[in-house]
C-alpha cells in the first residue's frame, strides 16, 4: 500500500531501505525467520540493536534528549514498516520500550545517567516483575511486599511469568511499600539488581518447548532507596504510563502484512492435493484475503492512531483495540499457517534454536519446521500485557461508558 | 476411544492398532494382524504423501512387476507410528496416472528391508512419526494384500469415528479442568467464574461437547451403508468443536495455559494430531457432502 507520503517521507523511506540492505546481516534475518517464541533471544535481537544504535535509530521511541531521533510518527512507521518488510528481528521491548520510556519520564538526573545509555547499548537488559501467582489481571492486588530500612527496600514476593529474567541484569519491579492504604496507592515502582543474593529462578517451560519465562522468588532481596522511579506509592501511576506503551504506540500491521505476504507466497509451493497449488483453491485464498483486509484495516487504524500522537494526544484507550485487533489476528495468521502445511505442520521439533547450523533438520521444508511452534507461542499474544478479556473490559468502560 | 482422550493416554492405538488393524483385517492378512493384535509385531500403515495433501487417491510411489517379486519405489511422508514399526503396509501404484482411484496395491514390506530408508521426527503430541523413502525395496509379489483403494474405505471411516471419540474425550478433560478452574480461580476478589463474559465462554464451550457427542454418537449408530459418511461428517464436526474448546481452555487459563505443566496444552496439541487424521476439516466435509 502506498500511503500518501510527503516526498520527504519517500525520502526517509529509501534511506531506511538502503541502510537495511547494506547494514541487516542475512544470519539476523534467518534468526528473525527461525523464531517461534514470542521474544527474540538476546543473541539475535542484542547484535540488530548494536547496528541501529551504531546509526543512531535506536531509540526512536524516546524523547530527543535521551537519544531519540525526534522521528515524526509516520516516519516511525515508515521505519517499522521497512524493518518488518526486511525481517529485521524485533528489538526486545523490555528496556527500550518500557523501562527506559519511564526512566525518561519519571527518573531523576542520577537514575537517567546510571541507566538510560546502558539500555541503548545492550549492557543491561532488563525484565518485568509485575505478575505473580495470584495477581494477573487484577494487578493493583499484588502483595510482594518492600520495607524501607534506611537507604534500602527489603522486597520479598514471588513474580511470575517474568519474560527472560534468566537473562535481566535488572528488574523493574512493582512492589507494596503501603499495605494501609487503598491497594493501587500502596504501589512503588523499584529497580532491582538481578545479580544478588535472595533471587532464585525457575524456569516455565511453555507448550512448544521454549523457555521464555520464568517464576522469579525474591527473597529479602534488597532495592536501594536511589532506585526507586518516582514517589513511594506512585508505582500505579508509572504502571499504567508503561502498560500503554506495551499495549500500543509501535505498529504491528506490518509484520502481520509481511507474514501473510510470505504465506502467500509459500501456499504457492504447497499442493492442493487436488490439482495445482493450495494458493489457488477457492476456499485457502478467501481466508486468506480475509485476514488480509483485517490487518489493512489495523494498518490504517494504526496509522489514525499516529496521526492523533502527531497533534500531540497521548495514546490512550485505542492502545487497547489495537491489542485487540491484532493479537488475535496474528493467532489466525500462525493457525492458517500450521494448517497451510498439511500433515508436514504437526512436526514439533523440541530442540533449540530452530535457526543456524546446528538447528535440526526440517521436515518438507523450514517454514513447516516453525508453524506448529509459532502457532502454539502464539496463544499467548491474547494473554500478556492485559488479556483480550481485560482489553475489552477497559474499551467498554472508558470507550463505551457502559 | 473417548475414555483414552479423558485420560490423555499417550498410546499409539489409533496409529498401530486400528489403522493398520483394519486395513489387514479388511484383507484377511490374519498371518500379520495376529501378532499385531498380540503386541509382538508393530505395524503401521505407509499411505500419505507430500504432493498429496489429503486426497487419498494420489499415489506417487510406483510398484512394478520383476519376475516373481515387486520393486517399490517412492516417499510416503506423515506416517504416523512408522519410527518404530517392524512392518510397513504400503500403498504403491501398479498402473494409471498418479491420482487415478483404480491401479493401486497395498504391499507388506519389512522395516528393516534394503532401500527402506526412514526419519523419525516427533509430532505435536510427543508421539513419533516418519518419512520413509524406499528406493528399489524389492518383496516377493504374494507380500500384496487384496483388495484396492476402496480396501481403505473402512479404514478411513473406522479411525475418523476413533479419532473423533478420542477428541470428544480431550474435549470433557479440558472443559471439566477449566470449570473447576474458572470457579476456584480468584481476580479481583472474584472468581473468574462470576464474570459473564466468562460464563458465556464457558457455556459455549459445553454447548460445542454436548453437540460433539451428539455426532459421535450419531456416527457409532449409522447404518454400515451409511457410516463412511456419517464418521467424515463427526470427525469434520467435532475437529472445529474440539479446537475451539482447546483454545478457549488456554485462555481461560491465563499465563498457566500456555505452559507444559498442566494437562490443557498437551491436549490441544493431540487435537491438532487427530484433527489431521486422514485429512484437515475441508477434506472430511468434502467426503460428507460427496458421498450423500
Ligand atoms: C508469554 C508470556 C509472557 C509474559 N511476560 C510477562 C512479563 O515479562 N512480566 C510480567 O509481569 N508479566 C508477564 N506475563 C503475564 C501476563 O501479563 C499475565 O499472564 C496476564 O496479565 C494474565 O494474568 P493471569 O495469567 O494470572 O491470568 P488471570 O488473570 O488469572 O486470567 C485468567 C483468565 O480470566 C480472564 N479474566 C480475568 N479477569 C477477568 C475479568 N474481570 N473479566 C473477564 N475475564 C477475566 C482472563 O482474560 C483470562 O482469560 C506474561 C505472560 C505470558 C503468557
Amino acid at each position: 500500500m502506498d500511503m500518501s507520503f510527503s516526498a520527504s517521507d519517500l525520502g526517509f523511506r529509501d534511506e531506511v531501505r538502503a541502510f537495511l540492505a547494506a547494514e541487516l546481516p542475512q544470519r539476523l534475518r534467518d534468526g528473525m525467520n527461525g523464531t517461534p517464541s514470542v521474544f527474540v533471544e538476546p543473541e539475535i535481537g542484542l547484535e540488530w540493536q548494536r547496528i541501529l544504535h551504531a546509526r543512531g535509530w535506536l531509540a526512536y521511541q524516546w524523547p530527543v534528549e535521551h537519544g531519540g531521533t525526534g522521528w515524526t510518527p509516520v516516519q516511525r512507521y515508515i521505519f517499522e514498516k521497512e524493518c518488518a518488510l526486511a525481517d529485521a528481528p524485533s528489538l526486545s521491548v523490555l528496556g527500550l520500550k518500557l523501562v527506559g520510556p519511564v526512566i525518561a519520564h519519571y527518573g531523576t538526573p542520577a537514575q537517567k545517567s546510571r541507566f538510560l545509555d546502558r539500555i541503548l547499548t545492550g549492557e543491561d537488559l532488563w525484565c518485568q516483575g509485575y505478575s505473580e501467582p495470584g495477581s494477573g489481571s487484577d494487578l493493583a492486588s499484588l502483595k510482594t511486599r518492600a520495607i524501607r530500612n534506611g537507604d534500602k527496600y527489603i522486597v520479598n514476593g514471588t513474580k511470575i511469568w517474568t519474560t527472560h529474567a534468566h537473562y535481566a541484569d535488572w528488574m523493574f519491579c512493582l512492589a507494596r511499600t503501603d499495605p494501609d492504604v487503598k491497594p493501587q496507592a500502596g504501589i512503588s515502582f523499584l529497580l532491582i539488581d538481578m545479580k544478588q543474593p535472595g533471587i532464585t529462578i525457575r524456569p516455565i517451560i511453555g507448550m512448544a518447548g521454549d523457555h521464555e519465562v520464568n517464576q522469579v522468588f525474591l527473597d529479602d532481596v534488597e532495592a536501594l532507596v536511589e532506585n526507586r522511579v518516582g514517589e513511594e506509592g506512585q508505582g500505579w501511576t508509572i504502571a499504567k504510563f508503561l502498560l500503554e506503551n506495551e499495549r500500543g504506540g509501535s505498529c504491528a500491521a506490518p509484520r502481520l502484512i509481511a507474514e501473510l505476504d510470505r504465506m502467500e507466497r509459500l501456499s504457492l509451493a504447497q499442493p492442493s492435493g487436488i490439482n495445482g497449488a493450495l494458493g489457488h483453491d477457492t476456499e485457502f485464498s478467501r481466508r486468506m484475503a480475509r485476514l488480509k483486509l483485517e490487518a489493512e484495516a489495523l494498518e490504517m487504524t494504526e496509522l489514525r492512531v499516529l496521526g492523533e500522537l502527531a497533534q500531540g494526544r497521548k495514546p490512550g484507550p485505542q492502545t487497547s483495540l489495537i491489542k485487540l485487533v491484532a493479537s488475535s489476528l496474528r493467532q489466525h495468521i500462525d493457525e492458517l499457517a500450521v494448517e497451510m502445511f498439511g500433515y508436514d505442520g504437526l512436526q514439533l521439533a523440541t530442540e533449540r534454536p530452530l535457526y543456524g547450523n546446528e538447528s535440526p533438520e526440517p521436515i518438507g521444508s523450514k517454514p513447516a519446521q516453525l508453524a506448529m511452534p509459532t502457532y502454539l507461542n502464539s496463544r499467548a499474544w491474547t494473554i500478556f500485557g492485559g488479556s483480550n478479556e481485560v482489553q475489552k473490559n477497559i474499551i467498554a468502560k472508558t470507550v463505551l461508558g457502559l | 476411544m473417548e475414555a483414552l482422550g479423558r485420560g490423555l493416554v499417550a498410546e499409539p492405538v489409533l496409529d498401530a492398532a486400528i489403522i493398520p488393524g483394519t486395513l489387514l483385517d479388511g484383507a484377511g492378512a490374519t498371518a500379520l494382524l495376529d501378532p499385531l493384535m498380540a503386541g509382538t509385531t508393530l505395524v503401521a500403515l505407509a499411505h500419505a504423501e507430500r504432493e498429496a495433501r489429503y486426497n487419498l487417491a494420489h499415489v506417487g510411489t510406483t510398484a512394478r512387476p520383476r519376475g516373481d517379486t515387486v520393486v517399490i519405489d517412492g516417499i510416503k511422508s506423515a506416517v504416523l507410528a512408522g519410527g518404530a514399526a517392524d512392518v510397513l503396509i504400503v500403498s504403491a501404484r501398479q498402473s494409471g496416472g498418479t491420482r487415478d482411484r483404480d491401479g493401486i496395491g497395498f504391499f507388506q514390506v519389512p522395516a528393516d528391508a534394503p532401500g527402506v530408508d526412514r526419519r523419525s521426527y516427533r509430532l505435536a503430541d510427543g508421539s513419533v512419526a516418519a518419512e520413509i523413502a524406499f528406493r528399489g525395496v524389492e518383496v516377493a509379489a504374494s507380500a500384496q494384500l487384496p483388495g484396492d483403494l476402496d480396501s481403505l474405505t473402512p479404514v478411513v471411516a473406522t479411525a475418523r469415528l476413533a479419532a473423533a471419540a478420542e477428541m470428544l474425550g480431550l474435549m470433557t478433560l479440558l472443559f471439566d479442568n477449566t470449570l473447576s478452574y474458572v470457579k476456584t480461580r480468584t481476580q479481583f476478589g472474584q472468581s473468574l467464574g462470576s464474570f459473564q463474559v466468562i460464563q458465556h465462554r464457558m457455556t459455549d464451550a459445553y454447548v460445542l461437547v454436548e453437540q460433539a457427542r451428539s455426532q459421535v454418537v450419531r456416527a457409532a449408530l449409522a447404518p454400515a451403508d451409511d457410516f463412511a459418511r456419517a464418521a467424515a461428517g463427526a470427525k469434520a464436526f467435532v475437529a472445529e468443536a474440539a479446537l475451539t474448546v482447546a483454545h478457549t481452555a488456554v485462555q481461560m487459563h491465563g499465563g498457566m495455559g500456555v505452559t507444559d505443566e498442566l494437562v490443557i496444552g498437551h491436549a490441544l496439541k493431540r487435537i491438532r494430531v487427530l484433527a489431521l487424521t486422514f485429512g484437515d476439516a475441508t477434506a472430511a466435509l468434502d467426503d460428507y457432502r460427496r458421498a450423500a
